[in-house]
């Protein structure tokens, strides 16, 4: 049954095959040019896999028969070869533009996602690899460079001309050496020596970015101490755990928001436990499951947000409800004295802190 | 200084107790697993001792790994002399692997090097600070180090509505190190995670080393280089240890079934069966033990032979199961718990939709298709096995067995999905498990590329 795949793909060979690419450099195209995640999020298409699958005429096709021989002139590959230079160029340049201005300057001035156009051009360059048969000139003499006309005196020593170009034409070789090994891989092996490549490529430009943030991070805060390292990953938050820290006791019982909208982590009891245990939290899901709200003895205060759409959890801020306190401290801002804590009351607009409820 | 002492001496006494059973075994491979073996036989005492309501210790640390050092020296001293004698070991063993003419070679060395050291003084610099690493892992730690037992665990989440069993929803392989390591005046227990990652790399080296050649190095050049690998040795999760043990087992257990000579390998598969009980230690929600149990119990049936194989593998992976699922039960009761528990299958079968399992279809190909070149070097293999099996291209036993086990942890990652798909039915929440879940697949499709298509057998001779 298996042997008979080929045979049928042989006769819609070429139809299939540029078809196939076809539909492959239209979802890229679209993924580029219109915007990203088009067919990915919108269709649920998974493109990449139709890009695979797009090979897999190719492959049971190669699989049985003479590869070289079989793929010559293939329309397919004509379009590949003269779009992976056009694409590969708009890359580059995409590129440089980016790099010479801001990250995603391309997408918000022009409205092309260029990153995605790396998949044609790899798509492209698979294809014109197993067509071409590169074949780079052995370079016999340096190339004459007009220094006078530059106005520089500078002569190449007979032996280091030479050298250089022993040392260029070494390098020469070994392309031809490596395009003509490439040659010599059976199909399934330059799929594979192919994806080895680009995931070795892929890899090293994932990691290039994160590693070095990691290395300088590191070297900056080289002598620094545990609160401060910890306050670089944390941010804020932390010195504002150490602050509701400081001001407990180990056996308060603190009063905290529930896990919802803007209070993932204050609203976190595991997250807070690590920074405060052994105090206990509670929120209103114990109080209201008959938990003695008469031992609490704390409260976490989080002011409201009021740039956020009226009627909503942050603009209402936490604890939402009107309480007799015995004194209430802000986060980096003293102290103040009242005997009442109002949720709608400007004074804590913004800010972090914490409730007395009593002492 | 106490704490690196410590991680030397499990070390070394797991490499001797290793040596005594399965002395025919490469250096690095021995001082992988020789590592495995001493973190899980050093974590899994304590755990038995906290079982015991007894908090840990200073002492007690100190004791164990002493009396686990004399013990190991008991039943492999006389074969790690031997070893020492033929100069079979360490320098002259480690010279061979790292010597090489090409300057690619020695790049990637460096490099890999370079990598190696840096992130050890990541992991060790940094405090621990990622969510679940911080929130779970290592406080039960730091609270284990101070003393606390498994009631007093069981009582820190009774005003949490939200995360009922929290401080049980996983084993404490990790929670167990970083508090030992704390007892032992460490700081950085952090150091678990790189030090796991690259006897990982030195294992998954001398792995392919043997079938591939000197490719190899490029291989695991590629696997150690995998970013979402990577970023699992400087963070206090537990993926890492869990690939780490799983990948151990699997590939040793490959060896002895393709093994045909009639040596007797019992001891490697008690070995084998000790990393798989390692894996469930590390973490027991994934089922994918079951596979290897099951193929284990498969291959025995369909050979007629090796019967004595099945209990010397089952033994450790039922014996923490059934002691961690106990402890769990007893203090706490969550889905994590129960996640084997056949009520679940009963909620599937009951809940189950077809758009369920399109939508788990879904979310595995957008796993595969975030990961887009893993994905068609996963879909070239498939490619390759289905149209020549028939043809028997595939003659390396050791390849065939290995790519049905992973190919049978493919299906029970995509069962997995099904159920967490019904069971939380928020799609990134599908999505992170199994991007978490699904790690296994970096190196057991690294390994069957490499295996399968090894480079230097890849010229087609008399094509043109």
């Amino acid at each position: 049954m298996l042997n008979l795949i080929p045979v049928y793909f042989n006769k819609y060979y070429k139809r299939v095959y540029v078809l196939t690419l076809l539909i492959s450099y239209i979802f890229y195209l679209g993924e580029t040019f219109i915007h990203p995640g088009i067919f990915r999020l919108n269709e649920n298409i998974p493109i990449f896999l139709i890009s695979v699958l797009s090979l897999i005429p190719h492959f049971i096709n190669t699989a049985h028969t003479n590869y070289f021989k079989s793929n010559n002139n293939n329309v397919a590959n004509i379009i590949a070869a003269v779009t992976t230079p056009i694409f590969f160029s708009f890359y580059l340049i995409f590129g440089y533009i980016e790099s010479s201005n801001y990250s995603n300057y391309v997408f918000s001035t022009y409205h092309v996602y260029y990153q995605n156009m790396i998949f044609i051009v790899l798509t492209s360059i698979f294809y014109l690899i197993s067509i071409s048969r590169v074949k780079l000139p052995v370079i016999k003499k340096l190339p004459h460079i007009n220094y006078e006309k530059l106005r520089i005196k500078f002569t190449f020593p007979k032996a280091i001309s030479i050298r250089v170009l022993k040392i260029l034409n070494k390098g020469i070789n070994s392309i031809n050496l490596f395009f003509i090994y490439l040659h010599k891989l059976s199909f399934r092996s330059l799929l594979i020596f192919i994806c080895i490549l680009f995931l070795s490529f892929e890899n090293i430009s994932n990691l290039i970015s994160p590693l070095t943030s990691e290395f300088v991070n590191t070297w900056k805060y080289v002598g620094k101490s545990y609160d401060e390292k910890m306050g670089f990953k944390w941010g804020a938050f932390y010195s504002y755990m150490l602050f509701i820290k400081n001001n407990t006791t180990e056996d308060s019982v603190i009063y905290h928001p529930a896990v919802v909208g803007p209070f993932l982590w204050e609203g976190s009891q595991v997250v807070l436990r690590y920074f405060l245990y052994p105090r206990i939290l509670v929120n209103d899901e114990d109080i209201k499951s008959d938990y003695p709200s008469e031992t609490i003895t704390h409260a976490l205060l989080i002011g409201p947000n009021e740039l956020a759409p009226e009627g909503s959890i942050p603009r209402r801020g936490f604890p939402d409800l009107t309480l007799n306190v015995s004194a209430i401290k802000i986060f980096n801002a003293g102290s103040i004295k009242t005997n009442i804590y109002t949720p709608d009351s400007n004074l804590y607009s913004g800010k972090k802190g914490l409730i007395i409820l009593r002492k | 200084m106490n704490w690196i002492i410590f991680i030397f001496l499990i070390s070394f006494a797991g490499l001797i107790l290793t040596l005594s059973i399965i002395p025919e075994r490469s250096f690095i491979e021995i001082l992988s697993i020789g590592f495995a073996l001493g973190i899980f036989f050093i974590t899994f005492t304590s755990f038995i001792l906290l079982s015991l309501d007894r908090p840990l210790s200073f002492n007690f640390i100190v004791l164990t790994t002493y009396a686990f050092l004399i013990l190991s020296l008991i039943f492999g001293g006389k074969n790690f002399i031997n070893k020492i004698e033929n100069k079979r070991l360490f320098i002259y063993r480690l010279k061979e692997y790292f010597s090489s003419e090409k300057l690619i070679y020695k790049l990637i060395l460096i490099s890999t090097t370079l990598l190696f050291v840096f992130i050890i003084i990541i992991a060790v610099y940094w405090p621990i600070t990622d969510w679940d690493a911080l929130a779970l892992y290592d406080l039960r730690g730091r609270l284990l180090s101070q003393g606390y037992l498994f009631n007093d665990l069981a009582k820190l989440d009774r005003f949490d509505p939200n995360n009922p069993g929290y401080y049980f929803s996983y084993p404490l392989l990790t929670s167990i190190f970083h508090a030992q390591i704390y007892l032992l005046g460490g700081r950085s227990p952090q150091v678990l995670y790189p030090l796991t990652f690259i006897l990982l790399g030195l294992f998954f080296y001398s792995t392919i080393k043997k079938r591939s050649g000197n490719y190899a190095i490029f291989y695991t050049y590629l696997f150690i280089f995998t970013p979402n690998i990577l970023r699992q040795a400087i963070i206090s999760y537990t993926n890492l240890i869990y690939i780490f043990y799983y990948f151990l087992s699997t590939v040793i257990l490959s060896e002895i079934l393709a093994n045909k000579s009639n040596r007797s390998q019992l001891g490697a598969m008690f070995i084998s069966g000790i990393l798989l009980g390692g894996s469930i230690w590390s973490r027991s929600v994934e089922p994918f033990y079951l596979v290897n149990i099951l193929f284990l119990l498969f291959w025995i049936i369909k050979n007629k032979q090796g019967y004595i194989y099945f209990p010397a593998y089952i033994f450790f992976p039922l014996l923490v199961r059934y002691l961690w699922k106990n402890t769990a039960l007893k203090y706490a009761n969550s889905f994590f718990i129960n996640s084997l528990n056949i009520n679940i299958f009963a909620k599937v079968l009951a809940n189950f939709k077809i758009e369920y399992m399109l939508e788990a279809i879904k979310i595995i190909l957008l796993f595969l298709q975030d990961n887009i070149i893993l994905f068609a070097l996963l879909s070239t293999v498939g490619l390759i096995s289905l149209l020549q099996y028939k043809s028997k291209v595939i003659k390396s036993d050791f390849l065939r067995i290995t790519a049905t086990i992973f190919m049978m942890d493919m299906v029970v990652l995509f069962l997995g999905t099904l159920i967490v798909s019904i069971e939380f039915q928020e799609r990134k929440e599908i999505f992170d498990s199994i991007s978490r879940t699904g790690l296994f697949i970096y190196p057991f499709s690294y390994l069957l590329v490499a295996i399968g298509n090894p480079l230097e057998k890849m010229i087609v001779k008399n094509k043109h």
